[in-house]
């Protein structure tokens, strides 16, 4: 599990000169040196998308609220006291960005739907499309159904069981730092994620009994 | 060990958190439990999924999207800052200041706005003793619209609901000082002549809010008369064109709300008397009803009242003789008082003759406003030239003395029909002196006495001790107003000097109940402090007394000698 509550434990990440933590260049971003931000941008970037795009599973939706999600930083960075880690609140700020995004997309209607027919749906920059030669044909046919089976029953559970399915199991947060980060106490971030994972089951009961 | 107790552990187990004597333990089952291996397994594949869900690649110009994003957002107008995207928000702001500039809009125009047109009733140059002012007729129209009764109507439910709407004694207040009653005669449509009494309105609309809204404390705490200044509130703005419809039914409403199914210690009789000429059908005056005495319980006032001879009320007569609306007159002092307190206190009766308990109020105000020209003719006949042949006044005889110094406020003389109906009111000895002395006056005071005589008496006394003068205008001695049994009327007319009318108004129920010859309670000695004076200028007052004393039916008084 990760530990995001110290931030010079963050490793370098590309672009960015070995052993400058995220503290280094946020100081140096609120000297005035917007070469900071960038690097710190270009060093959280992925994650970032990622974690919208799990919360939001629509890719072009978490690209724009990962981008909101810079601009915020960018623009109340003098607010972040340090008390966590740079990361921890960039999670934040993603998850609130991510839930404002899903309340207006859920009041329009306008989740998508994964057809099994056509995983990969219009969206040409989809991942799913990117070929992985090296898997076989039909191994690679089989893991894109299974992507879309897992994404399209994220899609249906409730919000709050999707934003901790997300925290606990693909982004590996410890029970602490979930509970810190959705305000809750550790013994209700553990019930509920063991309501939402009998919610998932059911949904990919097929895949799980296999 | 049950599968029950162990299952909670599963997910633990399931992400490696297990602590090592619970480890043994549900391993320890699960070697011999397919169940709950299947269970952990499931478990553990769910997980297993969620954490090979992939992972997307981020655009390869991710961070230059961003920084020109924070570059054009920086660029953006201050709207724009405050509400970032096209948003509720953003409407809402928008619509926001139309709605302000509107509202500003409307306080200008409100400000600024001419006053309503006096009514086309106009105003009539009248007279009466005491009442010096111009008088303005009582006819329900504004800026050249006749009123209907139905509009009244529709703006006096306005009124009632607005009052209805208002809570407790401080609300009314509060919107009592926020809105003076000139504005909630503005509101309403109508409008309110600023000379009138504006504490003797405003104390009868606090009264009747306080009355409305069932706050009892708010009642109490309106010392100065709740019931009287109520009444005679009302009454003032009935004088002003058109306004009498809300009041009165705003009090209608909350009279209603008393359960009428007998008379009450304070109830009360509204009686729309011939006081004045130009207002004698639609004044309300209030007569507050003590019950005379403990000897004539309730319910034998009641039973009385069934026998009231209700189709014998004079307003035919008066209008065979050709006047109708001074008919109407007549009909308030007797038919209209005796209708509305049957249909209050023997419902059954009431029905059974298809009396309305609102009778006093809209039918009467209706009758009038479809008859405008039998009020031109009241106003005509009442306000005439003075006759040359009229003698000269006695001095001291203030009940008629001029005004003013012009002719036309002269006394005017009575016809022979005018005659005729002021003797079917107050018997043969009034003089037309004394009818216009009581048609000027608002009663100041009245009082239910146990005997009229002696409390006329002491009234004099008191008079003459405090430098005044007073003179017995009138007296009933028959049925005139109450119709439980007989009542008898006195009216008599004060004059005293302005510095003495505190004094005069402290001792003279001191007086009366001391000799025991009130059958007043503290209630009527409240009333009495919120009426209003019928004529004041800086050096004198003069007002009316009433004085009702009830009598059984067959127990009639002749009139006493004048």
């Amino acid at each position: 599990m990760s530990n995001l509550t110290d931030a010079q434990e963050m490793p370098a990440d590309r672009g960015s000169p070995k052993g400058e933590s995220d503290s280094d260049l946020i100081e140096r971003y609120l000297a005035g040196s917007d070469e900071a931000f960038n690097r710190l941008a270009l060093r959280h970037q992925r994650w970032t998308i990622n974690l919208a795009y799990r919360f939001l599973g629509n890719y072009e939706d978490a690209c724009d609220v990962a981008q909101e999600a810079f601009v915020r930083v960018h623009k109340h960075m003098s607010r972040f006291k340090g008390d966590c880690s740079f990361k921890t609140w960039l999670y934040k700020i993603v998850l609130n960005l991510s839930r404002n995004r899903y309340r207006r997309k859920e009041a329009r209607g306008e989740f998508r739907k994964i057809s099994l027919d056509n995983p990969g749906g219009d969206d040409s920059r989809n991942p799913m499309e990117i070929p992985d030669t090296t898997l076989s044909v039909g191994r690679e046919v089989r893991r894109k159904e299974i992507q879309c089976r897992i994404e399209e029953s994220l899609s249906r559970l409730p919000r709050k069981y999707r934003e901790i399915l997300v925290l606990r199991h693909m982004e590996g947060l410890s029970y602490s730092e979930i509970s810190k980060m959705l305000g809750c106490a550790e013994g209700s971030v553990k019930s509920r994620l063991h309501r939402a994972r009998i919610e998932i089951r059911k949904l990919l009961a097929d895949l799980v009994e296999a | 060990m049950e599968c029950k107790k162990i299952r909670p552990f599963l997910d633990d187990l399931a992400e490696g958190e297990l602590k090592s004597p619970q480890t043994e333990i549900v391993e320890e089952h699960l070697k011999a439990c397919p169940l709950c291996q299947r269970e952990l397994s499931a478990t553990r594949q769910t997980i297993r999924l969620l954490a090979e869900f992939r992972e997307v690649d981020e655009p390869p110009d991710f961070v230059q999207q961003v920084m020109q994003r924070i570059e054009k957002r920086q660029k953006r107008s201050v709207l724009d800052r405050l509400f970032p995207r096209p948003s509720v928000a953003r409407v809402l702001a928008s619509v926001s200041c139309v709605a302000i500039a509107a509202l500003g809009a409307w306080l200008v125009y409100k400000q600024f706005a001419p006053t309503p047109p006096p009514p086309r009733g106009g105003v009539a140059k009248g007279r009466g003793v005491g009442r010096s002012k111009p008088v303005r007729l009582a006819r329900a129209s504004r800026g050249g619209t006749e009123l209907s009764l139905e509009e009244s109507r529709k703006r006096g439910r306005a009124f009632s609901k607005a009052v209805g709407k208002r809570e407790g004694l401080a609300e009314a207040e509060e919107v009592e000082k926020a809105h003076p009653v000139e504005e909630f005669g503005r509101r309403l449509g109508y409008p309110i002549a600023a000379d009138e009494r504006v504490e003797t309105r405003s104390a009868g609309l606090r009264g009747a809010f306080a009355r409305k809204t069932g706050d009892k404390k708010g009642d109490k705490s309106f010392p100065a008369g709740t019931t009287g200044a109520m009444q005679h509130g009302a009454e003032r703005s009935n004088v002003v064109a058109g306004e009498p419809v809300a009041l009165s039914y705003a009090f209608r409403t909350q009279q209603k709300a008393k359960k009428a199914t007998a008379l009450q210690p304070r109830d009360t009789i509204l009686t729309l008397s011939a006081e004045r000429p130009s207002k004698s059908s639609t004044a309300l005056v209030g007569t507050v009803l003590e019950k005379a005495a403990s000897d004539r319980p309730t319910q034998a006032a009641t039973s009385e009242l069934a026998n009231v001879p209700v189709a014998q009320a004079p307003v035919e007569t008066a209008a065979s003789a050709g006047r109708p609306a001074l008919a109407q007159g007549v009909s308030d002092s007797g038919e209209g008082q005796e209708k509305n307190l049957l249909a209050r206190s023997a419902p059954d009766e009431a029905k059974r003759l298809e009396i309305d308990s609102d009778w006093y109020g809209h039918r009467h105000l209706g009758t009038l406003e479809k008859a405008p020209e039998a009020q031109d003719a009241l106003s005509t006949a009442l306000l005439k030239p003075p006759n040359p042949s009229q003698p000269e006044k006695k001095e001291g005889d203030f009940s008629s003395q001029e005004k003013g110094a012009t002719g036309q406020e002269q006394m005017p003389a009575l016809d022979a029909n005018d005659s005729r109906q002021i003797q079917s009111l107050f018997g043969e000895a009034l003089s037309a002196e004394h009818y216009y002395a009581l048609a000027g006056a608002v009663p100041e005071f009245v009082f239910v006495v146990k005997d009229r005589e002696k409390a006329l008496a002491e009234i004099k006394k008191l008079v003459t001790a405090l430098g005044g003068e007073t003179e017995s205008a009138a007296l009933g001695d028959k049925k005139l107003t109450l119709g439980v049994g007989a009542s008898l009327a006195e009216w008599i007319i004060v004059k005293l000097k302005t510095s003495a009318y505190e004094q005069f108004r402290e001792k003279l129920m001191v007086r009366l109940t001391s000799r025991g010859l009130s059958a007043s309670t503290p209630e009527l000695r409240r009333a009495g402090r919120a009426t209003h004076l019928s004529d004041r200028d800086e050096a004198t007052v003069t007002f009316c007394i009433r004085l009702v004393e009830i009598r059984e039916q067959e127990q009639t008084q002749q009139p006493p000698e004048r």
